[in-house]
């Protein structure tokens, strides 16, 4: 009985040590999202008010980034919403972990991220499930709100923001997200061709648009993959990968981003 | 960026969240739909990624931007921890602008201190392993 308290507190104090660090970690991530928003030009509530209202940090990240380079709402809240779409799968994940009273479900919904639902996959008891998930879930909620907010001050006293190379964040930050994916062969290349047609096209078409007409990439791609599988009986997508397995090794289930910044 | 926009953002990622826990049992997602899911995100990261590094409104954005990136991109390739990967891409694309010469004095020194101050106070441990191993230790 001692025993099993004494490890328990053990846990408690891993848990409580892990979350801390993925706290300070993406904290970090929501001071430059904050400064950078600010410093853009946007008004000092709206990275404030996304981060309560939305709290995904990569779909932020995006929706800011299609605003800044002067895109349309409409092309921000599509690509904000695409990079959500994995928090479908991840809510099935973790349903049993809110199940209960009407409001932790409608609670829990909400701090559904990367890295509550990788807390909450790690264990197998539902107490210690429910333990990680709320710990990771609530501590980053506060932290994430907390940083933006440091964030949108830091951007705001600056008198210089290009000097301190805030705008290379951006970027860097959804790069490290979707690296994770392109261990993926046929993802790369949907990837590469996308980003190549973006590029090209940003100087023709209205700023937003190039980054969705990216997609169209990926539906090119997926066509002529599927139709040999079919004839030959061959997967195309069972080929070993050197490097597949090592990333995927950490990831939530069916979750193609990375765990550990996305917010 | 409207207002509206964020709450729509807002309700249709809440949307999203709140779908898996009341469908649960009731639907499974396809492997291929995830995969989809998966593959979708990372097209438009790096899509994203690769315009914002490149270009300012219509127009190439200089060469420092690019390369604090493409810094970061390797560090985050070699599974560098999160935190380092952002802050070497806003120290190299600093550093690569102080070398130039459009900025003035007193911004030149402000960055000079700060970024100083930053690689003196980086626990040194943040630099030792990737975040992902010190987490699966417990």
């Amino acid at each position: 009985m001692r025993l099993q308290w004494r490890t328990a507190r053990i846990s408690d104090r891993a848990l409580a040590r892990d979350v801390a660090l993925v706290c300070l970690a993406d904290g970090i991530v929501g001071v430059s999202f904050g400064a950078t928003a600010v410093a853009g030009g946007l008004p000092w509530w709206l990275p404030i008010a996304m981060s309560l209202l939305v709290f995904a940090g990569g779909s932020q990240f995006a929706a800011v980034g299609v605003i800044l380079a002067g895109g349309s709402p409409v092309a921000a809240v599509a690509a904000g919403a695409v990079l959500n779409t994995r928090l479908f799968p991840y809510g099935l994940a973790v349903a049993d972990v809110t199940a209960g009273r009407w409001w932790t479900r409608l609670l829990g919904a909400h701090v559904v991220t990367d890295e509550s639902v990788a807390f909450a996959l790690r264990h197998t008891d539902p107490a210690r499930r429910r333990a990680a998930f709320w710990t990771c879930g609530v501590a980053l909620f506060i932290a994430w709100n907390v940083a933006v907010a440091l964030g949108v001050l830091a951007g705001s006293a600056m008198r210089n923001t290009a000097a301190f190379g805030l705008d290379a964040t951006f970027p860097a930050v959804l790069l490290a997200l979707a690296l994770p994916a392109l261990a993926d062969r046929r993802t790369r290349a949907a990837a590469l061709g996308g980003a190549s047609a973006a590029v090209a096209l940003t100087p023709l078409l209205p700023a937003g648009l190039p980054v969705l007409a990216a997609l169209g990439g990926l539906a090119a791609l997926w066509r002529p993959r599927r139709r040999p599988d079919r004839a030959s009986g061959r997967r195309w997508g069972q080929r070993p990968e050197p490097d597949g397995g090592r990333r995927s090794g950490q990831r939530p289930a069916g979750g193609g981003l990375a765990a550990g910044g996305d917010r | 960026m409207p207002f509206l926009a964020v709450v729509v953002l807002a309700a249709i990622t809440y949307a999203f969240r709140i779908a898996g826990p009341l469908l649960t049992g009731r639907v499974t997602v396809p492997a291929a739909a995830q995969r989809l899911f998966a593959s979708a995100a990372a097209v438009l990261l790096v899509a994203l990624a690769a315009t914002s590094a490149l270009t300012t409104g219509h127009d190439f954005a200089g060469w420092a931007r690019p390369a604090g990136v493409a810094a970061a991109g390797i560090l985050a390739a070699r599974r560098a921890p999160f935190p380092v990967v952002v802050l070497v891409a806003a120290a190299v694309t600093a550093l690569l602008r102080l070398a130039g010469i459009q900025l003035s004095e007193r911004t030149r020194g402000d960055a000079a201190m700060f970024w100083s101050c930053t690689v003196v106070c980086c626990p040194r441990r943040f630099l030792d392993r990737p975040f992902h191993a010190r987490r699966s230790r417990s």
